[in-house]
């Protein structure tokens, strides 16, 4: 893989990548993560299992530590002849056979005769006070020899700040879920580009029929709200670009042999337009976008966008995120300036949900044009040369904390995935705990850290079932 | 000094108290002259138009003389935060673009 190893050699990269996408070029087989000869890191879009087989987990105490060699070979053939014995009841009323039998956890792995077998089981032995639980046997894919997985997306050695957050570190453990709503509230987001469109979050109480089928007042909002043109509509297509590039970082497709990759793979966006065409937006149509991202079940919520004007309105909406369990990242802006003396909102709230962030550059300085607040700013993601999507199929680097904003909330997305329980100050706390501390951010930022997606996914202790 | 907060001219976000009746929010707003655009988080804050020939200074005031009003505010303007230079080399590296 091309690393960048001076900031000369990153930005003679950077430029001929941004001039080649401009071009319409493809990249070069020298750029290429992928060597067509080696095996390619592809994790399935979706969940994968044994057709046909059930794992069934049941309930029995630890082998104690003390027992001898003898009696503990006692004690599991005992328990591998109960556990036989509930299979062969089970044959009674289905078609099952006992694969393999692991008495010292407690498991059993069946196979199921009939296609439709392993519902009807699973609802029988749910009442059997027996087994603890019943699930599917999962497929699970080797990393090749160890490693962490590289993508197989062309521009994957430019996108250096997926890596220095470490995202595949990340990927070993979750590549997302699209159980987690992520809302872009920005100029709107381009649903049908090619490395988008699988990652758009669709309403489920919606059809395209050009009519108001979940009664919101909207037609067609299939994909989010557009609130720039006075009258709400349901087409958040993006006319400016930031949004779209915003939601290309959160969550582009991955491995998808196709331009980039966002840092959570899977994650479903929901688009709220209300900065419109010249970027700018009011408080009053965030409002409204917020009380519809949170109407549609957003779990995150992404605000790359500010002003110096303290709203209480505003903050109010911001309280009942919280009160809902929803994260708010928000970017510290581009002035250059202390946040803790020239406020900008919405990052500079003090709610506790709201998570203030700052831009770095590659060698992880803070970036020239980055804000930054002792106190109000918190954590810290690349935000300089940043690649990802922008409408009409393209691509463009694009600079800003608007930039380093997704990738903490891609990182939000992550652990949200794996465990769904988390309230958004939970996210927070965890991303803010696992950064990795940076000398030059220490005294510019409440936690002193750049993002670490990588520690913060693995140091997850309760991961979804 | 920072300058003064872009926002809507003849726009204001008034946040009522909890539990003020909307008939009596009726009321403030036809007092001070504004139509209501919008109302959010349970009708608690309302988007108001003010009259073309209102100053929204004296609006402002006049809403905030109301017990039942928690806040009133303008429609602030907020905007991207993409477009940073980081450094003069990048500065010519955008302009190539």
């Amino acid at each position: 893989m091309t690393r960048m190893r001076s900031t000369h050699n990153h930005c003679a990269q950077l430029l001929l990548s941004a001039g080649m996408i401009l071009l319409g070029l493809t990249f070069p087989g020298s750029l290429r993560a992928a060597d067509p000869n080696e095996p390619s890191f592809k994790p399935p879009r979706a969940v994968q299992t044994v057709a046909n087989e059930l794992v069934i987990k049941y309930r029995a105490s630890p082998v104690p530590f003390e027992v001898s060699e003898g009696a503990r070979a006692d004690i599991l053939s005992n328990r591998a002849e109960t556990f036989t014995k509930e299979a062969t009841r089970l044959s009674a009323e289905f078609p099952v056979e006992v694969v393999a039998t692991y008495p010292a956890v407690g498991v059993q792995r069946l196979h199921v005769g009939a296609d439709d077998a392993p519902d009807l089981i699973k609802a029988r032995l749910v009442l059997d006070d027996a087994v603890e639980f019943v699930e599917p046997n999962y497929w699970v894919y080797a990393f090749r020899d160890g490693e962490e997985p590289k993508p197989n997306d062309p521009t994957w050695p430019v996108l250096w700040g997926i890596e220095k957050i470490r995202g595949p570190e990340a990927w070993t453990e979750t590549t997302g879920s699209e159980e987690v709503v992520v809302a872009v509230i920005d100029t709107g987001v381009d649903y049908a580009h090619r490395d988008l469109k699988a990652s758009m979050w669709r309403n489920p109480k919606e059809e395209p029929n050009e009519k108001d089928d979940d009664g919101n007042g909207l037609v067609d909002d299939l994909h989010g709200i557009n609130l720039c043109p006075g009258e709400p509509n349901g087409d958040p297509l993006d006319a400016q670009g930031h949004g779209t590039h915003v939601a290309g970082t959160i969550a582009a497709t991955g491995n998808n042999e196709r331009d980039v990759v966002g840092v959570a793979w899977q994650a479903r966006i929901l688009a709220v337009k209300f900065l419109c065409r010249d970027g700018g937006g009011t408080t009053a149509d965030a409002i409204r976008g917020i009380e519809y991202a949170l109407a549609k079940g957003a779990q995150i919520l992404n605000m790359s966008w500010g002003g110096p004007g303290r709203s209480r309105a505003l903050e109010a909406a911001i309280r009942e995120a919280e009160r809902q369990g929803v994260l708010v990242v928000a970017a510290a802006g581009n002035e250059g300036s202390d946040n803790d003396k020239f406020p900008q909102y919405p990052s500079s709230y003090q709610v506790p949900n709201v998570l203030a962030v700052a831009a770095t550059a590659p060698e992880d300085q803070l970036a020239a044009f980055s804000n930054w607040g002792k106190k109000s700013v918190h954590l810290a993601a690349p935000g300089v040369s940043i690649l990802s999507t922008v409408p009409g199929n393209r691509l463009t680097f694009f600079n800003g904390t608007s930039m380093a904003s997704p990738h903490v909330t891609g990182c939000a997305a992550l652990l949200k995935a794996r465990t769904p329980s988390l309230a958004g100050t939970e996210v927070k706390a965890a991303l803010l705990s696992a950064g990795d501390p940076v000398p030059g951010l220490d005294g510019r930022l409440s936690s002193g850290r750049r993002l670490n997606c990588g520690r913060a996914v693995l140091r997850q202790q309760n991961p979804a079932p | 000094m920072k300058d003064e907060p872009r926002a809507v001219p003849d726009e204001l976000l008034v946040t009522f108290k909890p539990e003020i009746p909307e008939a009596r929010k009726q009321e403030i707003h036809e007092s001070v002259g504004g139509e209501v655009v919008n109302r959010m988080l349970n009708g608690r804050i309302t988007q108001v138009k003010l009259k073309a020939t209102a100053s929204r200074k004296e609006a402002q005031e006049a809403y905030a003389s109301f017990s039942e009003v928690e806040a009133v505010e303008p429609n602030y303007v907020s905007g991207i935060q993409q477009g940073g230079i980081e450094t003069p080399e990048q500065k010519e590296e955008d302009r190539i673009r």
